[in-house]
């Protein structure tokens, strides 16, 4: 199995790099080590992971393809394993072996996972074009709060008053009844900042498919799996003066799917209608000697999901406040520290009545770099939730550079971060089932690697890899009660994991005009628990759907305006079943688009083709969802800039 | 028996014809039908909407186990929630809830011979002979809104088709043919419906308290029922049928809650059935419901071999291997068999 995946690898870097003989720089490089360059847009926390593995994700998809869902963004740029009901369809994603529950979601520095559910469905995610990706490999509860035991994605909305006036349309068409439309506008008067972006997606996924688990295995066309999906997002940005600002974020998502059934189930028509409302206040000021950000949310999430009669309704408003001060205590100590309380408004059927919950923490983040080629990191996270109390996480981090030259750096990281997980709503106050003495789950990471940089000439490139061990307790599952006939929240097992993860960007510039960047990213997973075999001997088992490998690799050349852009990814087999009974197969799967821009003044247009599963590959990746087999897309974009004056 | 297989086979090589030689191979006495002609069947409901539904093979000397049967033999996967297998003559029907559909194999052989589509939520099935069958519906589920009645399907076994609905209570879930009548109890209402199997129609409506779930039928014909929800203890329920359907309920204790299932023994004089995540033993005499368990387990499946008088219980959770676990009647354990998720029933054969 490694071998093949070694040798997918290397055919992609080959195909990659011998491409064309240049390159564009399109790769965003991790700004993990570096202090002076924290006032630049780069998520607020990075420079106090110090050891911790933060990769930005390359956002020109987003940019792109105004509208893409994070679902399709983290299936094409990373090794991230994404566990998805069918196109559009509901979709998790995983950190180091882990569950969706475990991958904390925050916007703005808010944690947006549904509080029922305690995960966040990445199809309901379709992020604005402006909007900076992140993905922190592996615990940092410190950091990231509650649920970022395997990881977290962190979006953020970058502040910049860059003079500005822009406007941009687009209109997407594809296969299986595949339309796009995006509209937006950016505004900035070196005071006043104001962003809006409107997408409209809609797909009626009537591909046909192979039932393979009805007799004799018809080719059927997909039913009931038709979405549509509004996205609108709003920022303003105000300079109160030199010292201060205030800014406004909105981002309101109406998603109606049908909701496809798998092979082996019946059609029951079943739907399901999300409306996600998230609203956000941020002040932040220069204020004797520091800098003082207080913050404020409210979020309105409404899931309705139907299959006969009246629907399933479930409504929660979530109210939470941040309040942070950060300051240079020395010229080699920056230290912020922060307080924040949420509050959780639950109307939920399964719940009998309305159910209220408080939680609180406070954090304090301390970053110092001693000598210059050492960077250490310590960070805390002490949180209080009614009725029980989450560990104390902290994080201790470090690089270190081995080797700093013009051409080269090399750096050796480490870090050993707790994290910690709060029960859901559901798994507190689901009748019958929901268990209110649940503990919250706790965590341990543990990681070191090595980073590499180098940029020579025309080339420039970065690869880091990791590797790293985990455990999670009191993992928290469903089974059946004692009292028999419902199923009951229980701290059941414990998991332990250990893995690789390699990263690599890069870019080249052989000629003036031609440019080609490419990257590629592995991961390797193991995560097991314990469970009897059929002699009721304990046995390790891989946790279901966590591939022991993934590869996800792209590569672009552009060249006067013309670009030709490849992706594919390996996933390896991953087991249905948590105790290794039944399995999906290995799959490969590849994109390519080709895209011209022509520029007329300050106008420009962008022309752009994509095929999805270029091999036609049939794929699933959870047991016996459908997934498309090879499509089409043509995107046509036109976009208008005034000419910036100042510049 | 070896004199009858002697004269069979004269008969056979007398006969000489091609034709007999397929009816002589498969000589009931001697030949085996198929690999799984006797043996314990276990019910593994899988995870829903998962596909992970299956059905266990055990031959009464464990010397055969196959935790996956169906998928061994047709090689895909039998479906979404597996709630029940009835053997009728030569076959045996599958009722898949989350797939809507029954699957029909050979009985003897386990290969797949058809389907039975067009269902809503099937749950248990009983047969009035080899070509005439109910099944009860949910139809739709109270937590996702569903308020409307359940039913019971009427199929045409040669055809495999729903010849019939006939619109019950709530949540229809288990049934019994009686001397021409049909019982059906409505586990989110609180009563048995009771169809003429002639006209097809529902004649009474027999009011037994909350949650009725499943019957069995005595030695002398009285029909018990399992009731239970969980807002009140539950009970069994005698109904006479010779008597005007008489009721004499037996209350069980307060404390516990939850209805599982019922089964009887090979005699007919001993019910067991799970309750308040324990079994319990009843003489059919007895004059009132016991006070202790005789096994203090949960039991998601629980089923009462009629040829050897041993317990199966099935236990384990929703996202792993479950167990079916031997017992003697005494309430001792034997052994136990890994088999797939959520073991829910046992059928034998």
């Amino acid at each position: 199995m490694l071998q093949r995946v070694l040798f997918f690898a290397g055919l992609l870097c080959g195909m990659g790099l011998l491409a064309s003989p240049a390159l564009h720089a399109q790769t965003h490089l991790p700004d993990t080590v570096h202090l002076h360059e924290v006032r630049v847009a780069v998520p607020r926390y990075t420079r106090y992971a110090a050891g911790a593995r933060v990769q930005t994700v390359d956002t020109l998809l987003l940019k792109r393809q105004p509208g893409i869902t994070l679902a399709e963004v983290l299936q094409q740029r990373s090794p991230l394993y994404l566990k998805s009901y069918g196109n559009g369809m509901l979709a998790t994603v995983t950190f180091r072996g882990t569950s969706a529950s475990h991958t904390a979601v925050l916007w703005n520095g808010f944690n947006i996972a549904l509080p029922t559910l305690g995960e966040s469905d990445f199809a309901l995610l379709p992020p604005s074009p402006n909007t900076t990706v992140a993905l922190q490999h592996g615990a940092s509860g410190a950091l990231h709060g509650t649920g970022a035991i395997g990881g977290a994605v962190v979006l953020e909305n970058p502040v910049t008053f860059t003079p500005r006036q822009t406007v941009r349309v687009q209109q997407e068409w594809g296969s299986f009844g595949h339309s796009r439309t995006a509209a937006s506008g950016s505004f900035s008067n070196g005071r006043l900042a104001l962003t809006t972006a409107f997408t409209r997606t809609a797909a009626d996924n009537d591909f046909r498919f192979r039932n393979t688990t009805a007799f004799g295995a018809p080719l059927e066309t997909q039913q009931n799996a038709a979405f549509d999906q509004n996205s609108f997002a709003q920022e303003l940005h105000y300079k109160l003066n030199q010292e201060q600002r205030l800014s406004v974020r909105g981002w309101y998502v109406k998603t109606h799917r049908q909701v496809q059934p798998s092979m082996g189930s019946a059609n029951n028509h079943a739907e399901q209608d999300d409306e996600n409302l998230r609203l956000m206040g941020e002040w932040q000021g220069q204020l004797a000697g520091g800098t003082t950000t207080v913050r404020a949310a409210w979020f309105r999430d409404q899931l309705d999901y139907r299959e006969a009669g009246t629907p399933s309704l479930s409504l929660v408003h979530t109210y939470q406040s941040q309040v942070e001060h950060e300051r240079q205590l020395l010229p080699h100590l920056l230290v912020q520290a922060g307080a924040e309380g949420q509050l959780f408004r639950a109307q939920v059927g399964g719940y009998g009545t309305d159910k209220e919950e408080k939680r609180f923490s406070a954090y304090s983040w301390l970053r110092y770099d001693p000598v210059p080629r050492l960077q250490l990191s310590l960070n805390v996270r002490q949180a209080w939730v009614e009725g029980f109390n989450p560990p104390l996480t902290p994080t201790l981090g470090a690089n270190f550079q081995l080797v700093e030259n013009p051409q080269h750096t090399l750096s050796l990281k480490g870090n050993v971060s707790r994290s910690y997980r709060v029960p859901t709503l559901n798994n507190r106050f689901w009748v019958p089932g929901g268990n209110p003495d649940l503990k919250p789950e706790a965590g341990w990471g543990y990681e070191g690697g090595l980073a590499h940089h180098v940029k020579t000439g025309g080339l420039s490139g970065t690869t880091e890899v990791t590797v790293y061990a985990q455990q999670v307790k009191d993992w928290i599952q469903w089974r059946p009660a004692d009292r028999g006939g419902y199923p009951e929240a229980v701290n059941l097992s414990k998991v332990r994991g250990h893995g690789l993860e390699l990263d690599t960007r890069w870019q080249y510039q052989p000629l003036p005009h031609w440019t080609l960047t490419a990257g590629l990213a592995y991961a390797y997973t193991v995560s097991r628990q314990q469970l009897p075999d059929a002699g009721a001997r304990l046995q390790d088992r891989q946790l279901f759907y966590v591939p022991k490998h993934k590869v996800a690799s792209w590569a672009e050349v552009r060249h006067q305006g013309w670009w030709l852009t490849a992706d594919a990814t390996f996933t390896g087999q991953r087991f249905t079943d948590n105790d290794n009974n039944n399995w999906l197969e290995p799959y490969a799967l590849v994109n390519a688009s080709l895209g011209k821009s022509f520029a007329w003044r300050s106008l420009e247009a962008q022309l752009m083709a994509q095929v999805h599963n270029l091999t036609n590959t049939v794929y699933q990746t959870m047991a016996y969802r459908a997934m498309p087999p090879r499509s089409f897309r043509l995107a046509l974009s036109l976009q208008w800039a005034k000419a910036n004056p100042s510049l | 028996m070896k004199l009858t297989y002697f004269k069979k086979s004269f008969l056979c090589v007398l006969a000489g014809g091609t034709l007999l030689t397929t009816s002589c191979d498969s000589n009931e006495d001697n030949a085996p039908k198929g690999a799984y002609e006797h043996g314990v069947f276990i019910t593994n409901e899988g995870q829903f909407t998962h596909t992970n539904a299956e059905v266990s093979y055990l031959s009464r000397d464990t010397t055969t186990f196959i935790p996956e049967l169906f998928k061994q033999v047709n090689n895909r996967p039998l479906g979404d929630a597996a709630q029940s297998m009835t053997f009728i003559g030569d076959k045996a029907y599958i009722a898949v809830n989350n797939s809507e559909k029954i699957e029909v194999v050979d009985a003897y052989t386990f290969a797949s011979t058809g389907v039975i589509n067009g269902l809503k939520i099937p749950r248990y099935m009983a047969a009035l002979n080899t070509t005439k069958a109910y099944v009860t519906e949910h139809v739709g589920y109270p937590y996702l809104g569903y308020t409307g009645t359940g039913r019971v399907a009427v199929l045409d076994l040669t055809t495999n088709t729903v010849t019939k609905t006939i619109n019950v209570g709530l949540q229809p879930e288990g049934l019994l043919l009686h001397n021409g009548l049909l019982y059906v109890a409505n586990s989110d209402d609180n009563t048995i419906s009771v169809i003429n199997t002639t006209t097809d129609a529902v004649v009474a409506s027999l009011p037994v308290g909350e949650a009725p779930k499943h019957l069995v039928l005595d030695a002398s014909n009285k029909i018990w029922v399992l009731r239970g929800g969980y807002s009140a203890p539950g009970a069994l329920v005698k109904i006479d049928p010779a008597n005007n359907h008489a009721l004499t309920t037996y209350g069980f204790a307060p404390g516990e809650l939850g209805a599982g299932q019922l089964t009887i023994n090979g005699a007919k004089n001993t019910l067991y059935y799970s309750y308040g995540g324990k079994v319990y033993a009843m003489s059919t005499s007895a004059t009132a419901a016991p006070g202790t368990a005789l096994i203090n387990r949960n039991a998601y499946g629980l089923g009462l071999d009629p040829e050897t008088n041993l317990l199966y219980l099935g236990v384990g959770g929703y996202n792993s291997n479950g167990w079916a676990v031997r017992y003697q009647t005494s309430g001792a354990v034997i052994d136990s068999f890994q088999v797939r998720i959520l073991p829910n029933g046992f059928s034998f054969r």
